[in-house]
């Protein structure tokens, strides 16, 4: 019977997450952990997995119309996957009350982030190694882009990487507006790159915790088959459902769920 | 011979050459050989990973084996696929699609090292170096 609910639960995660653009994990974790008493330890292992998933079957759609920068999502690599490296070693040590705490942190900074409205990006002069173009599927016009404030960009995404295998989300809620806003990528780019280094940053951590016997097939099984269904069936979905609406309730999910895990964190 | 013409709509090249200049027509012809490497990766992990899944459920509904509760270690999910035990399939095949990133960055090294892109076969060695070192400390 869990196994249907599990399948339930990680298909409209997919469905929500595809559409909106935000990682899986973010709502993934809570709901293991809430409503089917998950150890949190287990539901974040699960949930790498899903990401891993989530972020491979995109990558799939983004590479193949060339949006990804592979040589500054590789650069930027380093610095996630030392994160999450990091941060998966402090999941394994924490107590699991702490890892509540700091997730409903990052849920209200989620909250924060789609309601702010988004500054205009700072182009960066083209020509670097890390420079990247692609034709726009809109207009057909063939964009080309400089990437700057490098050293910054790294340095926000290690904490990416660190949010990541500390609580088993993507990190694009840090990744994208860091890519877009202070680096000087267009938003399609920036979106593709940071899916690319979401896979490798979520698998550096998922090893991890696979190693220690924290991914368990009776969870993770059912949520990987069914965030890839939610997945495929998102993007199918998305003339029909308002993405208005699915905001408002995507942002009321979030605030509900971020009062409990604070509350889970004081051992309410 | 006819083939050759037919292919004109998605290629981006007789763009690039117009621009003349050879070296960036190289660079983009080299980038785009990168992205087929990932992209066959990627398919191909996701792919075995599912069919790991799915034959893993097969088999629990044969009665062979439920989902388990912890995940097995690689050696002996070997032993447990190769005696056809459900969760030998279920670790193997999530063990798969963990490692399908994995696998795509050793492919880019690859890729990068054909296209003689040095600096970027030296940063995506340390990006593989650090993934080498989370599975060390899982295995701890």
């Amino acid at each position: 019977m869990t196994f249907f609910v599990l399948v339930g639960i990680a298909v409209i995660v997919g469905v929500l997450g595809s559409m909106l653009g935000v990682g899986g994990g973010i709502l993934l974790v809570p709901l293991l952990t809430l409503f089917l008493d998950v150890p949190i330890k287990t539901a974040i292992g699960t949930s790498l997995v899903c990401v891993v998933v989530t972020s491979s079957a995109s990558q799939i759609v983004y590479v193949a119309r060339g949006f990804t920068n592979s040589r500054l999502g590789m650069t930027l690599e380093v610095a996630t996957t030392l994160g999450a490296l990091a941060g998966g070693i402090t999941a394994i040590l924490v107590s699991g009350r702490a890892i509540f705490g700091i997730f409903a942190a990052v849920l209200v900074y989620v909250l924060i982030s789609m309601e702010r409205k988004p500054a205009p990006p700072r182009p960066a002069a083209p020509g670097s190694a890390l420079a990247g173009s692609f034709t726009d599927p809109d207009t057909g016009d063939e964009v080309t882009y400089g990437v700057g404030h490098l050293p910054a960009g790294l340095a926000f995404s290690f904490v990416a990487g660190n949010v990541s295998g500390l609580l088993g989300v993507g990190g694009g809620v840090i990744k994208v507006p860091v890519m877009n806003l202070l680096m000087g990528m267009p938003l399609r780019a920036a979106i593709a790159t940071s899916n690319l280094m979401i896979g490798v940053t979520a698998a550096t951590g998922a090893l991890i915790f696979f190693g220690r016997g924290l991914v368990e097939p009776r969870y993770a099984v059912p949520t990987a088959l069914g965030i890839l269904v939610g997945a495929q069936l998102g993007p199918r979905l998305s003339g029909k459902v308002s993405t208005g609406v699915l905001r408002r309730v995507f942002e009321v999910l979030i605030a509900v769920l971020a009062v409990q895990m604070a509350l889970k964190a004081f051992g309410v | 011979m006819s083939d050759v013409g037919g292919q004109g709509d998605d290629v981006d090249g007789p763009h690039d050459e117009a621009s003349g200049r050879y070296g960036e027509a190289a660079g983009q012809a080299r980038a785009a050989a990168i992205d087929t490497v990932v992209h066959h990766t990627l398919v191909a992990g996701i792919a075995v990973g599912l069919a790991l899944l799915v034959a893993g459920l097969v088999l629990t509904v044969a009665g062979r084996g439920g989902l388990a509760v912890a995940s097995l270690k690689v050696p002996a999910a070997l032993r447990a696929a190769f005696h056809l035990r459900a969760p030998g399939f279920y670790s193997l095949g999530l063990f798969a699609l963990i490692l399908t990133p994995f696998v795509r960055v050793v492919g880019s090294i690859v890729a990068f090292a054909v296209a003689r892109d040095w600096r970027f076969v030296a940063v995506t060695s340390v990006v593989l170096a650090v993934m080498l070192v989370s599975i060390a400390v899982g295995a701890a």
